[in-house]
């Protein structure tokens, strides 16, 4: 059965479907048409070209199979203020589809709900989260699952009662039917709404940028371009790669101290990983985000202190501290290692990063 | 197009999951399970992150950020010479619990062991493939350049000594397929039946070694086997040869 080719896979799926649409068409026309059992939807069919689609690569849940109607659930979810405590912001209020699912250059910590609230954290960006491997800045959540309930909840961000979401959705005129249909059940939970979330996450993917398609040998960067791919991967240059790896994810999920800020002083300073595992190592450490689609994503740092990539690459090439936790790779870089030039090639090749389809694609928007 | 892709293959899934009678696969009645487990000492001690300090051959205090390699090639070889060998690809970090024990692709082991051979790094055939997946993903932080290939090893603190007391950075970061380190130890494994897990140690301190081939921090400080680092390269793969001990089999 598993080795079964695709065209003949084809063909079975074409007989089943007949066979189900011929019984259906045979039963009693008293009984009430049940629901199609949600159709199941392989990762095959929208990891880019060059992703890793082995399970242990990603981050899906066999409780959590990812569905047509789930998805479809999720992403009205994702998109419906109804989510927040006063009804008026969504998921999709700070992670902004233009903006590659970032606040956008104006928020360096989010709003809430009521307008003047702010986040701790810049608003990290919601896709390629199927390769994640913990969520959050300073990855406290292990689960998608779970974590897609923390802005929900967090008084500063959405502000949602917990024990009255489920209610809230219940009483709404059209989830119960939409739950049904992809849990089988139109008794909505908290962890159906978790699920669903997650799984419509999953499928925002980005993997057609500029640089992409040169990897795949379609169009050429200029020489600017491929220079700054030179910088970003030279040792003594950029020093890019120890942590924004090469290969697909341009990061390493790991935590690193970057030196943005000296020592623990005063109260300003986020102590990040410390707070996740109370080890001193951990202090001021935060997860390397993904440089996918950098451009769009400003400001930058965990508190979106820079607002350009020209100052990011600035503080990289001489304005970080050497801090007791700096990253070892960093601690050995000289300051002042890149010249105008170089530093103006190492943003053009950054920009090549940027996906357009995924800010376009019409399965990751609003369907309000 | 991608809509109707995406459909197809959630309708078939669907519909060859339905029919499949129960989701677990039928074992081929393995004979056995071999679990790895893979710790990590200095001097006999165990290994802290960060936190500890220790001083190797060569004078220098030096503490552990980071320690990641690569086991692979697995080869079990009986009494009789017969080898069997398993082409697994396993990244190991010492600070993360759950890539420090491993389970092989299940494969038939009957028989009495007396060798087991690996080895630390990734061989020629698969070190320049580009991007590939699990514990060779380029993700994993292990790759320098599809060319250059991965880093087999990668030792990362900082040290202080006598006349260095400003608590300085060190990378040691050993890769290129002349570097790959073979290793071979005595075993005792005679394999009926059950679930067997073989312990295996790594000392630093022995990578670090000792007179003639001792790594030495305020010269080897900042080493990613590049020109130059030959010497220490040389040193790296003879030391850790003897730095890897079988500490016990259950």
């Amino acid at each position: 059965m598993i080795v079964m080719k695709k065209r003949n896979l084809l063909a079975f799926c074409l007989i089943a479907l007949s066979a189900a649409m011929i019984l259906s068409c045979s039963k009693d026309p008293k009984v009430a048409t049940p629901l199609n059992a949600p159709v199941l939807v392989s990762v095959e069919s929208f990891i880019p070209r060059g992703f890793s689609s082995k399970v242990v690569d990603l981050n899906l849940r066999n409780d959590n199979p990812l569905t047509v109607q789930g998805i479809a659930l999720g992403r009205r979810l994702f998109y419906d203020p109804l989510l927040s405590g006063n009804n008026k912001q969504s998921c999709g209020s700070c992670h902004i589809q233009k903006y590659a699912f970032s606040n956008g250059p104006d928020f360096a910590l989010s709003l809430g709900a009521d307008g003047f609230s702010k986040t701790r954290r810049n608003a990290p960006t919601t896709f390629n989260l199927l390769w994640a491997k913990s969520f959050t800045w300073d990855g406290g959540q292990p689960n998608l699952e779970e974590q897609v309930i923390g802005p929900i909840t967090n008084p500063v961000e959405m502000n949602q009662d917990i024990s009255l979401l489920a209610n809230e959705l219940q009483a709404d005129p059209n989830y119960p039917y939409l739950f049904k249909k992809a849990f089988g059940t139109d008794s909505i939970t908290v962890a159906l709404v978790a699920k669903a979330l997650a799984q419509f996450e999953r499928i925002i993917v980005s993997g057609d940028s500029k640089f992409d398609l040169w990897a795949q040998r379609k169009i050429n960067l200029s020489n600017d371009e491929l220079e700054g791919y030179a910088i970003f991967q030279s040792q003594t240059l950029g020093d890019c790669i120890h942590c924004h790896s090469a290969g697909n994810t341009f990061t390493n999920f790991d935590f690193k101290h970057n030196g943005l800020d000296t020592a623990m002083s005063g109260t300003q300073v986020d102590v990040g990983r410390f707070g996740v595992t109370h080890q001193g190592f951990d202090s001021m450490m935060f997860k390397t985000p993904t440089l996918r689609n950098i451009a769009l994503t400003a400001p930058y740092m965990h508190d979106g202190r820079f607002k350009t990539l020209e100052e990011v690459v600035e503080f990289y090439d001489h304005g970080f501290y050497r801090n007791r936790n700096l990253d070892v790779n960093m601690m050995m870089l000289p300051k002042y290692r890149m010249s105008t030039t170089q530093k103006m090639q190492l943003v053009a090749f950054l920009k090549t990063l940027t996906d357009t389809s995924l800010t376009k694609d019409l399965r990751y928007s609003t369907p309000f | 197009m991608n809509v109707l892709k995406f459909l197809i293959f959630g309708v078939s899934l669907f519909f060859l999951s339905s029919c499949r009678p129960n989701d677990k696969p039928v074992m081929p009645n393995p004979d056995a399970v071999v679990l790895f487990s893979f710790t990590h000492s200095i001097q006999g001690q165990p290994m802290v992150r960060s936190t500890s300090v220790h001083t190797n051959k060569a004078g220098n205090n030096y503490t552990i950020d980071l320690l990641k390699y690569y086991i692979s090639n697995i080869t079990f070889v009986d009494d009789k010479g017969i080898e069997t060998n398993y082409k697994n690809y396993n990244l190991i970090d010492a600070f993360d619990v759950q890539s420090t024990s491993f389970i092989l692709d299940r494969k038939t082991l009957n028989g009495n062991y007396r060798k087991i051979k690996f080895y630390v790094g990734v061989d020629q055939e698969r070190n320049h493939t580009g991007a590939q997946e699990g514990a060779l993903s380029a993700s994993n932080g292990m790759l320098w350049t599809w060319t250059f290939g991965y880093v087999f090893y990668k030792l990362e603190g900082r040290f202080t000594t006598a006349s260095i007391t400003t608590e300085t950075a060190y990378r040691n970061h050993l890769g290129t397929d002349s570097a790959l380190v073979k290793i071979e130890l005595p075993l005792l494994l005679d394999v009926k039946g059950v679930d067997r897990k073989i312990n295996i140690n790594l000392d630093i301190d022995k990578v670090l070694g000792d007179a003639a081939s001792v790594i030495d921090f305020t010269v080897d400080n900042n080493r990613q086997s590049n020109i130059g680092d030959e010497v220490w390269m040389k040193k790296m793969k003879s030391n850790m040869a003897n730095a890897f001990t079988l500490s016990s089999v259950e």
